[in-house]
């Protein structure tokens, strides 16, 4: 009798310490900071023309291209991003405005447009308050550019053939 | 004297069974979790409007579970759980998936020997939940599990703050 005894202490002993034992593995991930910015389709030109008057008197009828968007990917800590844009040179008497759409596809926390904006030397922000995100890649996706192309000043124009412009857009913190 | 010679023999069964006994339970209970860690290899983006991949699978080969079978087995039969431990290493949109794999199981020198379960991707979360099993009917040589464990991490994307990210899982034996 004392013997089962034994037994059954023995048992609750062993049943009291066999439970489970555990091991880890660890799983590590890295995700860098990215600031990509593209105007899509990649046209190396686009051009803007003025259409003549047909009719004396009247005003010179101001150009707009919509065919370009902006595109980009944002990843970062904290903070916001811009993506400001600038003309290498301006042409006299005329303005050139860019204003970006809002963007709704892609994902995270997209950009506001500031609006419509007269391109200058000077860069100027075109989309504000970047966080992670992205627009998605190619047309349709992303913040629709319209360009126009206005008179400022129609004592300035000259007559001349085209006149070409680079415009830079700067993705920064 | 037969009273004496009958305690003595008791005696000595009841030290040998508990030997044996503390054998098979150290064993039986004993896991070993070798391999790893898994960097995640995040592809680099180079278009602009693009995201990450957002699931990424390590080979398969990186986690191994070793579980040795007791000497003497007779219906024996193991659960192994997986867990995490919350920590601010991490982000909640990152969601983390293990499983087995399959073709790691059983033995020649153990009847019956099996794992089951777990073949599946199944989400880890701060509770323990049941990966897989592993059983053996009957066993006479000493023999170890070895079970490869694959992991899968999605919900990567530009989106997360840019740093470093890392999480530990537990796994863990349980009758």
């Amino acid at each position: 009798m004392k013997c089962k005894k034994r037994y059954l202490y023995l048992s609750m002993l062993l049943a009291g310490t066999a439970y489970g034992q555990s091991g880890n593995a660890s799983i590590f991930l890295s995700l860098p900071p990215v600031a990509l910015v593209a105007v899509t389709p990649n046209v190396e030109q686009m051009s803007l023309s003025f259409l003549t008057p047909s009719e004396a008197g009247a005003p010179i009828t101001a150009a707009t291209n919509t065919s370009t968007w902006l595109n980009y990917s944002s990843a970062i800590l904290n903070g916001s991003r811009s993506i400001t844009v600038n003309i290498n040179q301006p042409i006299p008497g005329v303005k050139v405005t860019l204003q970006a759409g809002h963007a709704t596809l892609g994902g995270g926390v997209l950009g506001t447009p500031a609006g419509k904006i007269i391109l200058s030397n000077n860069p100027q922000n075109l989309v504000t308050g970047i966080g992670g995100a992205y627009t998605g890649v190619g047309i349709a996706n992303g913040h629709q550019l319209t360009y126009s192309l206005e008179i400022a000043e129609y004592n300035l124009l000259l007559k001349t053939t085209n006149q070409q412009i680079i415009v830079t857009y700067t993705i920064s913190n | 004297m037969d009273t004496d010679n009958s305690k003595f023999r008791k005696t000595t069964i009841l030290i040998g069974l508990a030997f044996l006994a503390l054998i098979h339970t150290a064993k039986a209970q004993n896991m070993t979790v070798t391999g790893g860690p898994w960097n995640v290899n995040v592809n680099q983006l180079t278009v602009a409007g693009s995201n990450y991949a957002q699931a990424y699978e390590d080979a398969g080969n990186t986690i191994t579970h070793t579980i040795p079978l007791p000497l003497i087995t007779l219906g024996w039969m193991r659960k192994i759980h997986v867990s995490y431990q919350e920590s601010n290493t991490w982000h909640n949109n990152l969601k983390v998936f293990v499983k087995r794999d399959a073709s790691t199981a059983g033995t020649l020198l153990c009847l019956g020997c099996t794992a089951s379960g777990g073949e599946t991707y199944k989400e880890v979360t701060a509770n323990n939940i049941e990966l897989y099993r592993l059983a053996a009917s009957v066993g006479l040589l000493n023999f170890d599990f070895k079970i490869k464990i694959q992991l899968k991490v999605e919900g990567v994307s530009v989106v997360l703050p840019s740093k470093n990210y890392s999480r530990t899982l537990y796994f863990t034996i349980t009758d």
